[in-house]
């Protein structure tokens, strides 16, 4: 390995890529990702949303588990016995469903905020409104993480990208 | 911190992230998508929530009992 490295350091190509790399990462740091503070914005709203479609996956399969056990085929044949069988399945589950519904509001709400500051050339004062959009969904999203908790359903966080956009918007 | 550590340093991190150059590229520098294609992406990934996921998953075991 030393060698190596050894043998690489000595190589000024590779010297010249690594201090060039290093310029574009820290220009990274400051500017964040290509294209300005709009498409940061629309991909943590993206990554956002495929986190959220993840756990609507997660709590689908989970309510049909909780519905197949509490209600087995064997003893409940019937569509029409199923469903009255299904009535408390239904209510565990419900808060779960309302809690994707209010993220997908959220998030729909997020992608209109970042269209609206794009078409107002990023107009600094609908950042402070995209702030509030991001903080919220991260609240949203842990509200969900907790609504499905007991239910043993164990979602993931969200990912780094889109609470850290939701800081540095808010200007902490 | 002397040059050749930073330059070590740097080379490990470059042969790192050689392995996962495409992200890289991507969040450093941009795939070359313009700002209404991300955003169509954005608007895209948000419509592909479901509206009640655990109901529809319910209804639709009830959906495979018999008639």
């Amino acid at each position: 390995m030393r060698h190596f490295l050894r043998d690489v350091y000595r190589d000024q190509g590779i010297r010249t890529l690594a201090w060039a790399l290093l310029g574009v990462l820290f220009l990274h740091y400051l500017y964040g990702c290509g294209g300005g503070a709009v498409q940061t914005s629309a991909r943590a709203a993206t990554v956002s949303a495929v986190v959220v479609q993840g756990a609507a996956r997660v709590i689908a399969d989970s309510a049909a588990a909780d519905f197949a056990a509490t209600c087995p085929a064997a003893e409940y044949p019937t569509q029409a016995a199923a469903a009255e069988c299904a009535a408390p399945v239904r209510a565990r589950w419900a808060p779960a469903d309302a809690a994707v519904g209010v993220l997908r509001a959220t998030l729909s709400q997020w992608v209109e905020t970042t269209r609206t500051a794009h078409l107002a050339g990023e107009d600094g004062a609908l950042w402070g409104a995209l702030a509030m959009q991001a903080a919220r969904l991260v609240a949203d999203y842990e509200a969900l993480r907790l609504a499905v908790y007991p239910l043993g359903v164990e979602l993931p966080a969200m990912p780094a990208l889109v609470v850290d956009l939701a800081r540095s918007l808010g200007g902490e | 911190m002397p040059a050749d550590a930073i330059i070590q340093i740097v080379t490990a991190l470059l042969s790192a992230l050689a392995q996962y150059a495409p992200q890289v590229y991507r969040a450093v520098v941009g795939d070359g998508r313009s700002v209404e294609q991300v955003l169509a992406d954005a608007r895209a990934a948000v419509d592909a929530i479901p509206a009640a996921p655990a109901a529809s998953s319910i209804d639709d075991a009830i959906r495979g009992r018999l008639p």
